[in-house]
């Protein structure tokens, strides 16, 4: 069967119809074009003719004419709609009038950087002009590195090269920093949350530099989907830019289904596992070899999934290797197999966690699958659009978990619909993040006084350096003078250090995958049962100094979750006022976590076969944090059982508030407290998950109201007697009066309220 | 925020900033005088529109002796006679190559080059704040060392050093370091660009001693850096040297003390740097030329090492000369190592019989399998001495040895069988037609 026909057969299935809480269809769209705009060289629209292309889709003409008219262009248009296109055709035209301009791409990763070069070359080759375009990325080799340097007119990269290869290097590159007339952001929305912060200084240094040979490029952002595009390449840049949003693509027709497993006990709220309700729906398709991808939540679903789908694949006869695992901690040769497979069609099925949401190319899939809300509007987006063709149709299908979050979704499709894109938050005057990168740009070129590329208190900043010995002021400017090489220590990523690696010892010490250093006590804790590729594996030792876990291949039935317990300490409350029953305030906060136990869990039947003890050092971590302080009267209703309705408010607002101040739910944490040990109150904490913090809670001060409002509507809505994932969390958590006590709670705060 | 608020968040944030040397919060001191003199040390400020700097001046009688050898030896020997080939015969280095720089080695015409750094990294940010330069004059070595005061008399030491190079260059026109092409040299260009003067290094050839010194003693010496060089071939040794490790935070904590003992101390540091430079020069040269009092010292490793330059250098009489009287050594790797050698320099002499000697003997003596011996064997047998069938029956040896060898659990790679069977096959139809 095609896809089409799949769908017409699932539309008259009663069993699935059922199940699915919308279904959206996408008519298929016209192409809008415009005429080339003038100022392109008639070499280039030769080159376009013989691709095919006489006139461009209008976004891509109006983008063009902005650019050549000298400004700063942000592009946002679907994926597959030629973006690239509207940098590159500026990008040519001007080198072609001036060979020795240079223009700098930066690509979020790697693989991106290296997809978007072939592109690029296709249009060179055309041109028939020996226009010099390279990579240059950790896996350079050393001896072509000079030949870049000093004559690549497009020179390929990404952020982190940049920060760490390139402008510490800057008197290697001049060439590139005399004549950079281009600078061009691809997929802009990953800039966001801490990584947004560190690029947003990256440019910074970048432009600092470029100051400093005479050079002023123009900047040019693109991206599929994000709310808040001109705010973010506004921050990212701190200068003005136009906007092209209107897109001239033609798509062909797409469907959106939003799908509830069915309820299985509905005592206890439970649904069928979104997990096996996902590999099922996806399992229609690849068994029809339609090219499917899924997108799991965690690593661990990813294997999970994938493992099934191979023995569905294996049971009707199919080739299990059409079906392939992809995250992030395989190995880049593993990677570029599975990309490569799914571009030539070997590979029909790929389960992915979000490693595949970007813009890697793997072609134009059928359809895709998404195991649970992935959190975020935007990643929600750029996941169903994984799947889209140009010409034919195309389904996303959206499998709801049992969180409150994907439960209210569920319930609301309209409203998931219809919300846009996260705004994309980022804080580039985060104190950590700022002061790394005065480090950096200070040991590229020493800082003068009066310098404004950087933010007021960066005056603060260099004294503190200086008197740390890291600095030396001398003639009116701060000298590099520390014998260390600040970007190696910085990473854009993340706030916290290096990856541990994953040293299998019966495959004579093999390299299998990489974990990033907060998960390490969750996942690599000696006895942990880490999953890759469907195999199990247990770590044998972890070397947490060398952050290295050495494991053996095991069989067992079983995995394993590490508790983590938070403890949260008020440094410095920034403001603070009465709100309902009690006080909403802001401020920052130390945060300790200890992994001190682990289970271990079965996996068919999710019980719970034992524990173990896990003896690793507490992380502290000083970061921003919002919190209500609740003070209820003596006899002011039943809150016999406060703990538990506090866990099940932390529960609500941990699930509901990325929705409000748009972030990532990773990014942000949500941890109660019975008595708060800074002013003896129950308190509930959403903080920064970053160090330093970057902004998201601060956001929360003044959204407060909304995020009890929806905490209310989802604990009230939900038909489970005591609590269940959907709502307030299991009752296994939150005790057998949580659910009534957090309701009361919340009743009582809004109650109180003047708002 | 206002800036105390800034501040106090600053100092509670500390353990993430991961500011350098953080327990030693201390106030910051109004900067120390520049000192205008260093004691013990010869020299003058020199002050220009562009700024001032110190130019700290040496002469060295060039007879002192520097561990076993002089500074500088008259008898600088001449190269042998290599016939068959041009005197020189870079037939495998380029011509500015460090090999073939070092074989034409004249100390008349040469600068020794060295500079003491900020930090490690090649970054912008590393400074040279001492660069040194020396070179022989009727006089002796003559040394010119540049030495900034603080970070703002980086212009006008780049300027003095530049002008002294200049002069120094006016007949002179070769560089030597020791890992000057990898470090001092980028660094230094790097510098002159953050200026925006112009470097005066390029014009110069480069003989970066690192590379030959590696050749040789890679294998014997646990290091191959200057000190350790120095200390065990030289018999140098130092007596209260500064650790060239410690000579970044020396020069950042004297910016901070404004107290020049170590300066001094740094200073003469790099001053015997360059002189050790001027006698390893002239010791690898002596190598080179194959003097027999200086080879006969050395151990079979480092012999088979100056024999490889010896090859890239193109000169096969002197690969002969030095390995071919050469006692068995112990270790079989570099039993094998020699024997490749020496064979491929046979091969190049065109005494393929004696070469050939060797490919069997190398055949008979590998515990695993190495096809290097046979596809020598099979094309010398083949193409040179015209009879296909011995060389097929070296290759079915390679094939019986392949066989052998996977009994005691080596494999052979898939690409070496292929290439082996390819030869055979194509071997068998040659002799069959």
């Amino acid at each position: 069967m095609n896809l089409s026909q799949i769908l017409e057969y699932l539309d008259r299935d009663p069993g699935f119809k059922r199940n699915v809480a919308a279904w959206r269809t996408i008519p298929s769209r016209a192409a809008k074009t415009s005429p080339i705009p003038a100022g392109i060289p008639p070499r280039i629209i030769e080159a376009l003719r013989r691709m095919g292309i006489r006139e461009l889709y209008c976004h891509q003409a109006e983008a063009v004419s902005a650019s050549l008219s000298g400004r700063n262009v942000v592009v946002v248009t679907p994926t597959a709609s030629g973006k690239t296109l509207c940098y590159n055709l500026p990008v040519l035209t001007t080198i072609l009038e001036n060979p020795e301009a240079r223009a700098l791409y930066l690509f979020p990763t790697k693989a991106l950087a290296r997809d978007q070069l072939v592109s690029l070359h296709e249009l060179v080759r055309l041109l028939d002009v020996p226009l010099k375009t390279f990579t240059f990325d950790g896996d350079t080799p050393g001896n072509i590195r000079r030949t870049i340097r000093s004559s690549g007119q497009i020179v390929v990269s990404n952020p982190d090269m940049l920060h760490t290869g390139i402008l510490p290097h800057h008197t290697h590159w001049i060439k590139l920093f005399e004549n950079l007339k281009y600078v061009v952001v691809d997929e802009m929305h990953h800039y966001r949350g801490v990584f947004g912060s560190h690029m947003a200084n990256v440019i910074r240094r970048l432009k600092r530099i470029c100051d400093f040979y005479g050079s002023s490029p123009r900047f040019f952002f693109s991206s599929a989907t994000i709310a808040n595009p001109e705010e973010v390449a506004s921050i990212l840049l701190e200068e003005d830019t136009v906007l092209v949003d209107k897109s001239g693509a033609p798509a062909g027709e797409r469907h959106f289904i939003v799908y509830n497993p069915p309820v299985v006990n509905a005592e206890l709220g439970l649904r069928k596992s979104v997990v096996k309700e996902s590999a099922a729906v996806a399992a229609r398709f690849v068994a029809n070899g339609i090219q499917t991808i899924v997108f799991a939540r965690s690593r661990l679903n990813t294997e999970v999934i994938a493992r099934y789908l191979k023995d569905t694949m294996a049971r009707s006869g199919k080739p299990s290797a059409w079906v392939r695992g992809y995250r992030g901690g395989y190995l880049p040769r593993e990677r570029q197999a599975i990309e490569r497979g799914l571009r030539e069609g070997s590979v029909r099925g790929v389960v992915s966690t979000n490693a595949l949401e970007l813009g890697i190319d793997i072609g134009e899939l059928d359809v895709s699958v998404l195991a649970g809300y992935p959190g975020t509007v935007s990643s929600m987006w750029q996941q169903a659009g994984r799947a889209g063709r140009r010409q034919s149709v195309s389904a996303s299908i959206m499998v709801a978990s049992s969180s409150p979050l994907d439960q209210y979704l569920a319930a609301h499709p309209d409203y998931l619909l219809g919300l846009p894109p996260e705004l994309s938050a980022l804080d580039p005057d985060n104190l950590v993040i700022l002061m790394s990168h005065i480090k950096c740009s200070s040991f590229e070129i020493p800082f003068g006084e009066g310098e404004d590329r950087f933010p007021d208190g960066t005056g603060e900043c260099l004294g503190y350096l200086e008197e740390h010995e890291v600095l030396h002021r001398t003639a009116g400017k701060w000298f590099w003078s520390a014998e260390s090489y600040p970007a190696g220590d910085i990473s854009l990523r993340t706030a916290s250090p290096e990856n541990f690696v994953i040293i299998n010892r019966d495959a004579d010490d093999a390299v299998i995958g990489e974990v990033d250093f907060p998960s390490a006590p969750m996942l690599l804790h000696e006895g942990a049962v880490y999953m890759h590729e469907g195999g199990t594996y247990q770590v044998e030792h972890l070397d947490w100094e060398g952050q290295v876990a050495y494991v053996r291949e095991v069989s067992v039935d079983y995995y394993t979750d590490a508790n983590v317990k938070t403890d949260i300490r008020v440094i410095d409350e920034f403001r603070s006022e009465p709100f309902g029953r009690g006080w909403r305030s802001e401020g920052e906060v130390s945060v300790t976590l200890i992994t001190p136990m682990y289970k271990k869990i079965k996996f068919d039947t999710r019980e719970n076969l034992g524990t173990g003890r896990i003896t690793l050092p507490p992380q502290e971590m000083h970061t921003t944090s919002f919190w209500y302080s609740l003070d209820p009267p003596e006899n002011a209703g039943d809150f016999s059982d406060i703990g538990g309705g506090l866990r099940g408010i932390a529960g609500l607002f941990q699930n509901i508030a990325p929705l409000l101040v748009m972030c990532d739910p990773r990014d942000i944490r949500a941890v109660s407290m019975v008595r708060s040990p800074f002013n003896g109150l129950p308190v509930v904490h959403i903080y920064d998950n970053h160090p330093g913090g970057v902004g998201f809670t601060m956001r929360l001060y003044r959204q407060f109201p909304s995020l009890v409002e929806r905490a209310l509507e989802r604990v009230t809505e939900c038909e489970c007697p005591s609590g269940c994932p959907s709502c307030v969390g299991p009752e296994l958590i939150v005790g057998d009066r949580g659910k009534r006590t957090a309701r009361a709670l919340l009743e009582f705060i809004t109650g109180g309220s003047n708002e | 925020m206002n800036d105390k608020k800034l501040r106090e968040r600053i100092e509670r944030l500390d353990p993430f900033l991961k500011a350098d040397k953080k327990k030693r919060l201390r106030k910051v001191r109004p900067a120390p005088r520049l000192p205008l003199a260093l004691p013990g040390v010869e020299g003058e400020l020199v002050s220009s529109s562009e700024g001032a700097c110190f130019h700290a001046r040496a002469l060295i009688d060039p007879k002192n002796a520097h561990g076993r050898l002089p500074l500088s030896d008259s008898s600088v020997s001449q190269p042998k006679e290599e016939p068959g080939s041009a005197s020189a015969g870079f037939s495998g280095a380029k011509p500015s190559s460090s090999l073939s720089l070092l074989f034409d080695y004249t100390p008349e015409r040469v600068i020794f080059f060295d500079t003491e750094t900020t930090g490690l990294s090649l970054g912008a940010g590393t400074v040279p704040f001492l660069i040194g330069i020396a070179y022989f004059t009727s006089a002796g070595l003559e040394v010119h060392q540049v030495f900034m005061r603080d970070y703002d008399e980086e212009r006008a030491a780049l300027r003095l050093f530049s002008n002294l190079l200049d002069e120094a260059g006016t007949d002179r026109d070769m560089l030597v370091s020791f890992n000057g092409r990898g470090f001092d040299a980028h660094l230094v260009a790097s510098r002159f660009r953050l200026y925006k003067m112009k470097d005066p290094l390029p014009s110069f050839a480069h003989l970066d001693l690192l590379h030959p010194s590696r050749r040789i003693w890679r294998r014997s010496l646990e290091s191959c850096s200057l000190q350790t060089i120095e200390r065990s071939v030289l018999d140098y040794s130092r007596t209260d040297d500064i650790d060239g490790a410690l000579i970044p935070s020396a020069y950042h904590r004297y910016l901070r003390t404004g107290v020049v003992a170590d300066i001094v101390r740094v200073i003469t540091h790099n001053r015997i740097d360059m002189a050790s430079l001027a006698v390893l020069a002239l010791f690898l040269n002596g190598l080179l030329t194959e003097r027999r009092d200086w080879t006969a010292n050395l151990r079979p490793v480092e012999l088979f090492g100056l024999a490889g330059a010896l090859y890239s250098l193109g000169r096969f009489h002197g690969v002969e000369r030095l390995l071919s009287g050469l006692p068995p050594v112990e270790n079989t790797a570099l039993r094998w190592d020699i024997h490749k050698l020496r064979s491929m320099s046979l091969k190049k002499l065109e005494r393929l019989d004696e070469a050939m000697i060797l490919w069997k003997e190398m055949a008979a003596f590998t515990t695993g399998f190495d096809p290097f011996p046979y596809e020598e064997l099979a094309k010398a047998e083949e193409h040179r001495k015209g009879r296909p069938d011995k060389a097929l029956e070296v290759v079915d040896g390679a094939f019986r040895r392949i066989a052998r060898v996977e009994l005691l659990g080596y494999r052979t790679s898939s690409g070496t069988v292929e290439r082996l069977r390819h030869r055979l096959n194509r071997l068998k139809r040659k002799c069959e037609s």
